[in-house]
């Protein structure tokens, strides 16, 4: 019960924004899909949308190819970063039609509104962007599709805002359910998600069970002889050292007397592993 | 229809929204500046004889909102897609709301024709209904042409999507001039296939806006299934 992304490659010109990436959503998990800006994240959440049509590869849900299943299709909510309404439509009506073709509670969209202080009487091209994003967000959270990506969801928003879209994001899981969150916000999406999908440069670096990466990932310091002996054999993912000082980020078990070694949180090592150069 | 409905009052208010504006001028706005003129200077114009052309000023009206709502078609099928329809779908349902508001158009103009042939004295139902038809397919030629401006800029950037829309609009417009004004022809692809076209395939212009509208919602169908094909839009930071 997945959808599975088979070597998907797109390109915009020379830009190839998505070179053949492998990576799948499952049911029962809040994935993070995360990625420096222009990484590709949001190209692939829109070929699974069938916004863009990809280039190479193929988009699967449970053995069916996402494009020609319109059923699988009807699975899947996704609220991009993209302005997907008609300017004049009022939000109501949205929730309205939203109910009426069974994406999702029509009450649930109203109380989110509530608690979120959208009014609902609005048309969307009179909504700041805080507030254009909160009403994409409501949509997902009402939806009650099994697959729901969410592409910045907290793009524009406050701290309280955020905060209670957090709050919302866990109270709308359910085990039968997929979640997948595109930020650049590590650090505050990641107590919520469980899995986690890391891009770069139109690449998949990245993918797995969050704690079990995050446990295998450890950061060593001290004096640089000593730390190259307790790395030995391991691999290493960054590196820095600076007057006989090192600091490596390495994946595996370390050992070693006279160094430092400290476990790595997801928004450190997201940053070792996309920088520049690396 | 329940599912479509918030779409369908959309398409259909902006048809009557635009018709009814229309209307209000030339039945209502312009009568009464004329009659308020016509005492100011102790003359008595024919305030009534503008209904003549009731008609005609609504049937623009509606031809002009018609080929707004066709250059909208991308919006309401990103509406649809978010609501769970792959793109296919997404466009045939947009098709099927249009269809629906070229009823209501039609409707909208026998009851203007109606209500002006009233009061000019020259009402004939069958003469109203017939003018109320051919300029429904005139409206569905207009939404053609937006529909296909539409869809063409998913495929490129202004200007070049500008200058694409330009060049086949022209070409659809020369191919409608043409075909409007056909005697047979004889078209021939090679020595052995020729096509010959009669004038008589076309019942006279109005017909031919239908086909060419009909036509030009394919060419917008076949386009957004084109790889190039892009359904984002600009971003809304």
């Amino acid at each position: 019960m997945s959808i599975e992304v088979n070597d998907i490659v797109k390109s915009f010109r020379s830009t190839r924004a998505l070179d053949g990436v492998t990576c799948s959503f499952k049911k029962g998990h809040i994935i993070g899909l995360l990625g420096r800006n222009g990484a590709g994240k949001s190209t692939l959440i829109k070929c699974i949308g069938n916004r863009l049509y990809q280039d190479g590869g193929s988009i699967m849900m449970d053995g069916n190819e996402i494009r020609k299943s319109p059923k699988d299709f009807e699975r899947i909510t996704m609220v991009g970063d993209e302005n997907m309404l008609p300017s004049s439509t009022k939000l109501k009506n949205v929730f309205k039609m939203m109910d009426d073709m069974g994406v999702g509670s029509e009450e649930k969209a109203l109380m989110l509104s509530r608690k979120f202080k959208l009014d609902v009487n609005r048309k969307w091209e009179k909504l700041s962007t805080g507030y254009r994003t909160i009403f994409k967000d409501i949509l997902g959270l009402a939806s009650n599709r099994e697959y729901v990506f969410f592409d910045e969801p907290i793009l524009g928003l406050d701290a309280n805002h955020r905060e209670l879209f957090y709050e919302e994001l866990m109270a709308a899981f359910s085990p039968d359910r997929c979640f997948v969150v595109a930020t650049h916000l590590i650090e505050e999406i990641s107590p919520l998600i469980d899995q986690v999908i890391i891009i770069d440069q139109g690449k998949l670096l990245k993918e797995g069970d969050k704690d079990t990466l995050l446990s295998s990932i450890k950061m060593v310091s001290g004096e640089r002889e000593r730390v190259e002996k307790a790395i030995e054999g391991l691999k290493v993912l960054s590196r820095s050292s600076i007057l006989g000082q090192a600091k490596v980020m390495v994946e595996g078990e370390v050992r070693g007397e006279g160094i430092t070694v400290e476990n790595v949180d997801l928004q450190r090592y997201f940053v070792e592993m996309t920088k520049d150069g690396e | 229809m329940k599912k479509d409905r918030v779409v369908i009052k959309d398409f259909v208010s902006s048809v009557l929204c635009a018709g009814g504006v229309a209307a209000l001028v030339v039945m209502v706005f312009i009568p009464i500046v004329m009659f308020v003129l016509g005492k100011s200077i102790s003359i008595n114009l024919p305030v009534f004889s503008v209904y003549a052309g009731a008609f005609e000023s609504v049937s623009v009206a509606e031809a002009i909102t018609h080929i707004v709502l066709g250059a909208m078609v991308i919006q309401y099928m990103r509406l649809y897609m978010f609501m769970g329809l792959t793109r296919e779908r997404a466009f045939l349902r947009t098709m099927m709301v249009e269809g629906i508001t070229l009823i209501a158009s039609f409707i909208f103009l026998a009851f203007i024709g109606i209500i002006s042939g009233l009061f000019t004295g020259t009402l004939s139902i069958s003469s109203i209904f017939l003018s109320s038809l051919y300029i429904t397919f005139s409206c569905a030629l207009m939404f053609g042409v937006g529909c296909v401006s539409s869809a063409l800029s998913t495929t490129c950037r202004p200007p070049l999507s500008v200058a694409v829309v330009i060049i086949f609009l022209s070409f659809m417009l020369w191919l409608y001039a043409r075909a409007t004004n056909m005697v047979t022809e004889t078209l021939r692809l090679g020595d052995e296939i020729k096509i010959i076209l009669r004038p008589e395939i076309f019942d006279g212009e109005a017909v031919m806006a239908l086909v060419f509208g009909v036509a030009m919602v394919a060419i917008s169908f076949i386009i957004y299934m084109l790889p190039i094909s892009q359904m984002k839009s600009t971003s809304i930071s």
